[in-house]
């Protein structure tokens, strides 16, 4: 069987379906020179992980720079809406509260009528009485 | 007396945190992961500059996602960084196709084989170097497979591609690096 350099390439890079991998392992080791093929691309990978391993190295400042940024942010705009909202949502409930105070003040004038009467009636009785008394 | 924890706070702690409005936690989350996404987008981006303003946004970006209220956001599972470079690695991506500076994975122009490079300490300077020239999709997938070790279906998902797409620019890429080189 025999394996391009493609296949060869996918299998050190490890993207290999597990059955196709298990052939190209059994073949390397009856071949010695499919074996020599495989390992000069496993050094080749060795290559790249050295010079491509280490991160470019960012400047020893950046941290300070990005919270900085972050908070020159004024607020987030889900943060902005919330605050809207509970405003909103008190002013909504102030509303709610003044209309519900006024029907109810309206739902009991008859009573305050009735007791106002009454009172009227018990000064005029108590009135009544002081005359009488003196 | 109380017990005190030690436990160091995970990423989905203060992502949680963050989302509900914590700034402190964002920064924290800033601090600890600034360095990979900086890296990721300099390698994308082929400058130093273009990487700070670029990183900046991604992370900007991501502090919104956090408290999306569509749910959008993050998710948890302990995999704060991985959702992180790939809002990273998209805004690098959207900055290089405003300038136009993104070729379709199709117009790639197609590679000439060479033989495999060596292992030799004065060849992988020279690597470095040559990896400033290739495309920015093409240095990308070699950041993920090299500097942070992906496999290739973590690949794909950073990127935003499929897995075929992610073996297709892996080789390229090699085939180019053999090529400058030889």
């Amino acid at each position: 069987m025999t394996f391009s350099d493609e296949q060869l390439l996918d299998y050190v890079l490890d993207l290999l379906e597990p059955a196709a991998k298990g052939e190209l392992e059994a073949a390397c080791a009856a071949d010695p020179e499919l074996a020599a093929r495989v390992e000069q691309l496993r050094a080749e990978q060795g290559a790249l992980r050295g010079a491509l391993g280490a991160a470019p190295v960012a400047p020893s400042d950046l941290e300070e720079r990005l919270v900085a940024g972050l908070r020159a942010q004024p607020l987030r705009p889900n943060e902005r809406r919330f605050r809207w909202g509970r405003v909103a949502a008190a002013a909504a409930a102030l509303l709610l509260a003044a209309l519900f105070g006024l029907r109810s003040y309206r739902a009991d004038a008859p009573r305050r009528q009735l007791i106002q009467r009454a009172r009227v009636s018990e000064l005029h009785a108590l009135g009544l009485a002081a005359e009488e008394n003196s | 007396m109380g017990i005190v924890s030690l436990r160091p706070v995970d990423d989905d702690d203060l992502a949680q945190r963050a989302a509900d409005g914590e700034r402190a936690a964002m920064e924290a989350l800033i601090r600890r992961h600034a360095r990979a996404v900086w890296a990721l987008c300099r390698r994308t981006l082929g400058d130093a500059q273009e990487a700070d303003d670029v990183t900046q946004e991604a992370m900007l970006k991501a502090w919104r996602a956090l408290a999306a209220p569509s749910g959008a956001g993050y998710r948890g599972l302990g995999k704060f960084r991985p959702w992180l470079l790939r809002i990273a690695q998209r805004t690098c991506f959207d900055h290089l196709r405003a300038r136009r500076a993104l070729v379709p994975l199709d117009d790639a122009p197609p590679v000439t084989a060479a033989a495999p490079l060596r292992a030799e300490p004065d060849e992988r300077a020279a690597l470095a170097d040559a990896l400033e020239g290739l495309d920015p999709r093409q240095r990308a997938v070699l950041h993920a497979k090299y500097t942070l070790g992906l496999s290739g279906p973590e690949i794909a998902s950073l990127l935003d591609l499929t897995p075929a797409n992610v073996r297709v620019l892996l080789h390229r890429a090699i085939a180019r690096l053999r090529g400058e080189l030889q």
